[in-house]
């Protein structure tokens, strides 16, 4: 089948259309943040929620930055969530031989299964949705076992829980994220992975490390995500990060990130999405609508964003 | 362009949360203050005019999984948002997963929501010193629902705080032994159990009381499968059950957060033509018992303490957040019983006067007898006196003309 690029774009002549479509995720952030806080009557916005919708989109703004590599190369990661719990159980364990081994052991837990799914997927040739998904029930099952239930972390740490520093840190890691995705060698060959695996082969770049590479970086930002999860509630539980792999993915896709990969994947659909879809939980919630209306919201909201927003306009159409 | 309009959005938003941080201080300091001129002006409102007008309005926040349909988790609902609009309050409700982290979350944004009071379920004891620091910091008043504190350094702390108002909660051991012991006595040699997920704080007592039991009765406790949530899972539980165990003549369903779980695992025995040879006995009542119940598949249930838990756990905050708290040396701790339930009527009862639209006080009633906003001369022994007299019966007569 051959494909071939088709442009749109017309050179000298605005086109609305593929503007507001080039611009729907940020449209879409302003349009929920107008909408809601009309709605809320001024609450949304108001300084400490703020700081609601910050802690909300944290954990799901690191961990769909740490995806957007592999999700640039065309795979997925459907074990997050238990890398983020098993970090944090290891993490909560490592508490009782000292506190101050919590954050490396949490890290360090999600890096190494980050790796393990990385060389499963490209040395086993293991398709990402399987091995991610088998990853997930080897990684729930030990994160149950290992606790037993529940174990609780020194009430000190929550030191650590600190809006200050989770706002640097946040900035610093998209400073270092966009930077790595858009104007290093690395972010360039997980593009060119995604939009044809072959040819960058042929033209020198080692597929199998890169991927290997996505995956682990994915790994350390769930043991990112673990650790500021135990701090927060001093708790590690079979429940700790269950259902984050579907935040993740539903954040990436409020912000208009392509599922195919390729050049046609923006780093700033992690961001966006993450902020957007915080507004939105945030939002449904200030305004008192139960669980199951909001549920339907947002399968509603989602269907409409990326019918949307999904930039059609520099995707490969087959002839 | 784009990299102009990230950089903006995204200076806005940093604004915002620095703001948000720096406000934090000052807000906390405004709202311990508010928060103890309340109490001061309620209680010199109820000292002044005890039993005339109503006390200030307040709002109470409520995490909970509002999305379930269960009646169980409907009726909870409508029991604690009796008891808040029993004293003029009005009840927010926030969706939860019931998770530690969701909690926390919840309670975080109830509190800038500027609620008076929280109510809530622990997913476990260590999240609750996180709980008390945030309370104590917004002026916030909390009362706890189900579950007890096992945690001996955790209770101490939680105890010794002034925003904690109390909590109610039923003796998981206790109950789970006399449950097992009750099985014993229809027969039962061979138990297998189901419980909620360990390290839940009830899972892990109901635990320890079948343990106890089986210890003292010397029968076999063949298996126990935990944290089973859906119907397909507690269907696979109960064939690998009659697979590996063909002497089982007992299943304990001691706690699940599974829908319809009692159906299905009558279902799953009913295939495999066991059903009514089994002897089962489950904890927390569900709206199916009766049907069981009468055609002997089902054989006896403990339980009931669903509506009135949460219902007296927001009675105790409702009092300290108006002013008027049951004890002043501390939080007001409640222990309910267990009502048990062996027959169709009962379960008819209990479906019709548990589940039904009404909670199992009313709002009048909850304001006549438990508000001492309204009455003064209430005191611990008043509302012992109300646990101890709880039972299907008395709601059935009680709320037989509503």
């Amino acid at each position: 089948m051959n494909k071939t690029i088709v442009n749109n774009s017309r050179p000298g002549k605005f086109d609305f259309k593929a503007f507001s479509m080039n611009y729907f995720s940020f449209i879409g952030l302003v349009i929920v943040l107008v909408v809601f806080e009309l709605l809320t009557g001024g609450k949304l916005l108001g300084q400490r929620n703020l700081m609601n919708i910050f802690n909300n989109f944290f954990s799901i703004g690191l961990g769909s930055m740490g995806v957007v590599f592999l999700m640039s190369l065309g795979e997925l990661d459907m074990s997050v969530g238990a890398i983020v719990g098993l970090s944090a159980a290891f993490g909560a364990l490592s508490a009782r031989t000292g506190t101050s081994f919590i954050f490396p052991v949490a890290v360090g837990t999600g890096l190494f299964v980050g790796l393990l799914n990385g060389i499963i997927i490209s040395k086993l040739k293991v398709p990402s949705f399987i091995a991610t998904l088998a990853m997930s029930f080897v990684g729930r099952g030990m994160t149950t076992f290992l606790l037993n239930g529940s174990v609780g972390i020194p009430v000190s740490m929550r030191t650590f829980d600190n809006n200050v520093l989770k706002i640097a840190l946040f900035i610093t890691v998209t400073a270092a994220f966009y930077i790595l995705f858009d104007y290093t060698a690395y972010g360039k060959r997980c593009r060119s992975i995604g939009a044809s695996a072959e040819a960058a082969r042929q033209s020198g770049v080692k597929v199998d490390r890169t991927k290997i590479a996505a995956f682990a970086i994915s790994g350390f930002m769930c043991g990112l995500v673990g650790f500021f999860s135990l701090v927060r509630t001093c708790t590690a539980s079979a429940k700790t990060g269950s259902a984050f792999e579907f935040d993740v993915l539903l954040a990436v896709l409020f912000g208009g990130m392509s599922l195919s990969g390729g050049w046609t994947v923006k780093f700033r659909a992690a961001v966006v999405g993450s902020i957007s879809m915080a507004i939105v939980y945030n939002g449904m919630s200030l305004m008192g609508i139960n669980g199951l209306t909001q549920q339907i919201v947002q399968g509603i909201l989602l269907i409409i964003i990326v019918a949307v927003s999904f930039d059609r306009r520099n995707s490969l159409v087959i002839k | 362009m784009k990299k102009v309009l990230s950089i903006m959005l995204a200076a806005v938003m940093i604004v915002g949360f620095v703001t948000g941080c720096s406000a934090k201080s000052s807000e906390t300091t405004a709202k311990d203050s508010a928060a103890e001129a309340a109490t001061t002006v309620a209680a010199a409102a109820a000292e002044a005019s005890e039993k005339s007008g109503d006390p200030e309005p307040f709002t109470i926040g409520f995490p909970w999984a509002t999305a379930s349909t269960d009646p169980t988790f409907v009726s909870i609902v409508n029991n604690v948002r009796a008891a808040v609009e029993s004293a003029g309050g009005e009840l927010v409700l926030v969706e939860s997963d019931l998770t530690a982290d969701t909690l926390i979350n919840n309670i975080s944004e109830l509190i800038s929501r500027g609620v008076d009071g929280i109510i809530f379920m622990p997913a476990s004891d260590s999240m609750l010193p996180t709980v008390d620091q945030m309370c104590s910091e917004a002026g916030v008043y909390y009362s706890t629902m189900f579950r007890s504190i096992n945690d001996a350094d955790i209770k101490d702390t939680i105890y010794a705080s002034k925003y904690f108002a109390g909590a109610c909660f039923e003796d998981d051991e206790i109950c789970s032994y006399n449950i097992t012991k009750n099985l014993v006595d229809q027969g039962v040699k061979n138990l297998c159990v189901i419980n909620i997920a360990k390290g839940d704080t009830s899972s892990d007592l109901r635990d320890k009381g079948i343990e106890k039991a089986v210890k003292e009765t010397g029968i076999n406790l063949l298996n126990t499968s935990y944290g089973i949530t859906v119907q397909t899972d507690m269907t696979k539980t109960i064939e690998s059950y009659i697979a590996a165990y063909p002497e089982m003549d007992g299943i304990l369903l001691a706690g699940t957060y599974c829908d319809a779980a009692l159906p299905t695992i009558e279902k799953a025995l009913s295939d495999h033509n066991m059903a009514g040879k089994i002897k089962v006995g489950r904890i927390d009542f569900d709206f199916t018992m009766g049907e069981y119940l009468a055609n002997g598949s089902f054989n006896v249930a403990y339980g009931g303490q669903q509506q009135i838990d949460p219902m007296l756990s927001a009675v105790i905050l409702v009092n300290s957040v108006i002013g008027t708290p049951i004890v002043t040396d501390g939080p007001f701790i409640l222990i309910t019983n267990y009502l048990e339930l062996t027959s169709s009527e009962e379960a008819d009862n209990f479906l019709k006067f548990f589940l039904g639209d009404d909670p199992v006080f009313t709002a009048d009633e909850i304001k006549a007898s438990m508000i001492k906003y309204y009455d003064s001369s209430l005191n611990e022994d008043s509302f012992k006196k109300i646990v101890a007299d709880f039972s299907v019966a008395d709601v059935a007569a009680r709320h037989a003309n509503l």
